[in-house]
């Protein structure tokens, strides 16, 4: 019998709307959640999955009874608690049973050090205090925490915040464990360590809920359900629903890298790693022609057309740069590197590791405390920070910190309107950039209404307006489902082949496999590597040591000895062809 | 990046009871709020300083010691001006100093520094729980003073938001250091919007996240934390320490109360 368990959920948000990450009321009252059963189970691991809107946050706080308690709308179904109704039962009732951690871990933490964090939650449910200090020891334990006791939790890493609210939700012992996009600012170290956790606590017999973006760690989970509108798309073990590539592409979810090699070598699909995927390569006779693709190490790493090196004018020249913030902590030690127009770079790097830093110091946002900087040969810092922004676009991870007015217009053509350009040419340039981003229609919305994706891209049209030379983008692919992904970095690179220098920071290896040429990888404040996307996507130790891993499709290609950082150049290396987008696969 | 104000150390003002510094905090304001002559607000200082160099709390006054001198050095300016009865003036090369305003301005100043860095003391040895214990001690609801403490919590949280976005519109040419004065003040206050919207945001998140970790539970008016209870894994107890600080406030207000008796009590 399952612990937890809705039938029939139906719910509609009632304007006005949620901002940040809470879904949009979709128009004409069209419900988040339209008629959706889930059972979790002791000692299960269920994930879900769907696209921007698709009622994932809606079906955890309907879960908690965070709806109807804290969301206003139009509630219809049943959630049952170990065979009795939740309705009536406050979401502080049932903190003992149910725990639930949210995508945004600093609002989560609230305690001066990571012990009292911990005990915060028994405490209230009045467990006495020497339960509550074994408890605090347990959890601090089972997370990775141990020795963290005294350590203000703001002072910690993005991963270790998220393990702490994690710590601090299993304190109170509950019987299912709720997770909302809980990796979705973590580097893939962080969300590998996650998952593991996840799985043991699984083990121990606890209902684990969690909705994520990251197919390749899903995998291991017991039931996966992909919801679209409001609707259950497909429901069951992923090792099913992972291989429908048809259903993952209307869901918006990236098929795993070994399902798309086999889709695109027109194999049965199976949900496996390299090394099964290359038996069954083997049994059906493919392998990839020796010397098919250039060695990872050979590819370029400059600009499009074979510029790039030297010849190609430089935009950034940074030596020896460093900086602290003003708390002291050095972010930047003595970075060295060179950036050329037309360039796409990816900083890549774990959480902390500089990565947003670095871009800030080159849009002039941030000035180095020690070192150069100079931008087309003249010192950064001698130029007025707004002519410097008129060259340098800089989008923030979070969109929401750059928007400021109250249309899509007025916000796209702010930036504009700050550098003096008449009423006329702002209308103009507006008219222009928005078809681009794919918001036309758009232009007297107000932004905040819309979805993060749809936010995003207005971020990016308030840059594109005035046709900066170089693109910043933090973060670009983080929140957004596979389609909008696509959609924006599909958009970068045509700006870059037009000649714009693009420079992502990112976590997301596929992404950069598929567009960065370059990549700038580091740590600790420090350039670890700088080489071609491949040479680096290539490093298993470099990243190692970047909190990185190889992409499942590098090593099946190391597998065969060929270098391949996406699944599309494996295919192509075994003479097949990769379908963009996805059409039908065969399955197992 | 820290949060708090919070100094961790192992000092004896760490180690008093919360309820023995919310008794420190309320001598100072009222012995300061009882003179107006810069003889016993300086007593007062000194106090502080001591207690400040014996918690070794000094890094909490790292960041805002200029602002304590700014707000000292504006404050006795302008009250020895501003004072009514301003006294025969002094000559101090080309400036005629009116001698009442000027003592008066001092004690204002003072005064004003003094209660500034006895709350900066007290955060720097108290930690939010314990604070919000002391306040449930002195009368407050558990929620109420929990929520109290929480705003300390935001103030920063808010203060690295508004400095994202003062630097995401920087990035987009806004310029908000120029111009005269109250053009400055209108462009900033274009950042409110993101601002306060993301401050509702935390504020909706963090409502979401202590209710469900229990916060409001049935039976939860029971203290978190209180002198000699079982509650929480953090108890207080007073100590001879404890005493020990009682007299030596008492002494302060004695002091005060002396100097003030004997005509020092008023510019």
């Amino acid at each position: 019998m399952p612990i937890l368990e809705a039938r029939g959920l139906r719910f509609a948000y009632r304007p006005p709307a949620p901002p940040e990450d809470r879904p949009r009321p979709a128009a004409g009252g069209a419900p988040a959640l339209d008629g959706v059963d889930v059972a979790l189970e002791a000692g299960a691991l269920t994930a879900v999955m769907g696209p921007t809107g698709a009622g994932k946050s809606t079906l955890v706080r309907a879960l908690h009874r965070a709806i109807p308690c804290f969301f206003r709308g139009d509630l219809a179904g049943e959630v049952r608690l170990g065979g009795s109704s939740l309705e009536g039962r406050s979401v502080a009732d049932l903190a003992g049973e149910v725990g639930v951690v949210f995508q945004d871990f600093e609002y989560q933490l609230f305690s001066s050090n990571c012990a009292l964090e911990v005990a915060f939650g028994p405490e209230n449910l009045r467990v006495p205090p020497e339960e509550v200090r074994r408890r605090v020891a347990r959890c601090l334990e089972v997370c990775g925490l141990a020795g963290f006791e005294e350590r203000e939790p703001s002072t910690l890493s993005g991963g270790e915040k998220q393990r702490l609210a994690i710590a601090a939700v299993l304190a109170v012992e509950p019987r299912v464990l709720l997770l909302d996009e809980p990796t979705t600012d973590l580097d893939p170290r962080g969300k590998k360590d996650l998952h593991r956790l996840l799985l043991r606590l699984r083990d121990s017999g606890c209902a684990v809920l969690i909705v994520d973006t990251e197919t390749e760690e899903i995998s291991r989970a017991d039931r996966l359900l992909l919801l679209s509108e409001g609707r259950v798309a497909g429901s069951g073990p992923p090792a099913g629903l992972l291989t429908d590539v048809a259903l993952l592409e209307r869901c918006a979810v990236r098929s795993p890298e070994m399902v798309q090699v086999q889709h695109g070598l027109g194999l049965p699909l199976r949900l496996c790693g390299p090394e099964e995927c290359r038996e069954l390569l083997q049994a059906a006779g493919l392998r990839p022609a020796p010397g098919a693709l250039p060695r990872l190490g050979d590819r370029p790493a400059g600009a499009p057309g074979g510029a790039g090196a030297a010849g190609v004018p430089e935009i950034f020249r940074l030596e020896r740069a460093r900086y602290a913030y003003p708390e002291g902590e050095e972010a930047l030690r003595g970075i060295d590197l060179v950036i050329r127009r037309g360039e796409f770079i990816a900083l890549l790097g774990a959480n902390g590791s500089g990565k947003t830093t670095l871009a800030k110091v080159l849009a002039g946002i941030l000035e180095p405390r020690k070192g150069s900087v100079s931008f087309l040969g003249s010192p950064i810092s001698a130029s007025p920070p707004s002519s410097i922004a008129r060259r340098v676009g800089y989008i923030f991870q979070n969109p929401d910190h750059q928007i400021a007015a109250a249309t899509v217009a007025e916000e796209v053509g702010f930036a504009l309107a700050n550098f003096g350009a008449s009423r006329e040419e702002i209308d103009r340039r507006v008219a222009e950039v928005l078809p681009i981003v794919g918001l036309v229609g758009k232009e007297g919305e107000d932004p905040y209404v819309l979805t993060k994706g749809e936010r995003q891209r207005v971020a990016l049209a308030s840059v594109l307006s005035y046709g900066p030379e170089v693109i910043i983008m933090d973060e670009p692919t983080t929140g957004l489902d596979e389609r909008e992904q696509r959609r924006v970095m599909r958009l970068l690179a045509r700006l870059n082949r037009e000649g714009r220098t693009v420079i992502i920071v990112t976590h997301a290896l596929p992404i950069v496999a598929e567009f960065a040429r370059r990549a700038v990888v580091l740590v600790e404040g420090s350039v670890a590597a700088d080489d071609s996307a491949g040479a680096v996507l290539g490093a298993a130790a470099l990243l190692g040591d970047a909190g990185l891993d190889l992409l499942p499709v590098t090593r099946l290609g190391a597998l065969h000895g060929v270098a391949a950082i996406t699944p599309a150049e494996f295919v192509a290396a075994c003479g097949g062809r990769l379908a963009d987008p996805p059409g039908q696969g065969r399955r197992a | 990046m820290p949060l708090s104000l919070y100094v961790r150390r192992d000092s004896f003002v760490h180690a008093l009871h919360p309820l023995t510094k919310v008794a420190f905090l309320a001598t100072i304001f009222a012995g300061g709020l009882a003179v107006t002559h810069p003889l016993p607000t300086v007593v007062l200082a000194v106090y502080v300083a001591a207690a400040a160099l014996l918690a070794r709390a000094l890094p909490a006054f790292r960041a805002t010691w200029p602002l304590l001198l700014l707000l000292f050095a504006v404050t006795t300016l302008i009250w020895t001006w501003a004072y009514p009865e301003g006294g025969p003036r002094l000559r101090l090369g080309p400036i005629a100093v009116p001698s009442r305003g000027a003592l008066f301005g001092l004690a204002m100043g003072t005064r004003l520094a003094v209660f500034l860095a006895a709350g900066l003391v007290f955060l720097a040895t108290t930690r939010i729980e314990a604070f919000a214990a002391a306040l449930r001690r002195i009368g407050l609801p558990y929620t109420a003073g929990f929520v109290l403490t929480l705003a300390f919590r935001l103030v920063p949280v808010f203060v690295e938001t508004a400095l994202t976005v003062a630097q995401a519109q920087k990035a987009r040419g806004y310029e908000m250091d120029r111009g005269p004065i109250w053009t400055r003040v209108r462009r900033r206050s274009r950042l409110i919007v993101p601002i306060f919207l993301s401050g509702l945001r935390n504020a909706d998140g963090m409502a979401l996240a202590l209710e469900a970790r229990g916060f409001s539970a049935a039976g939860v008016a029971r203290a978190r934390v209180g002198a000699g209870r079982s509650g929480g894994i953090l108890t207080y107890r007073f100590g001879w320490r404890d005493g020990v600080a009682a007299l030596s406030l008492l002494g302060l207000l004695l002091c005060v109360a002396w100097l003030r008796a004997g005509g020092l009590g008023r510019a």
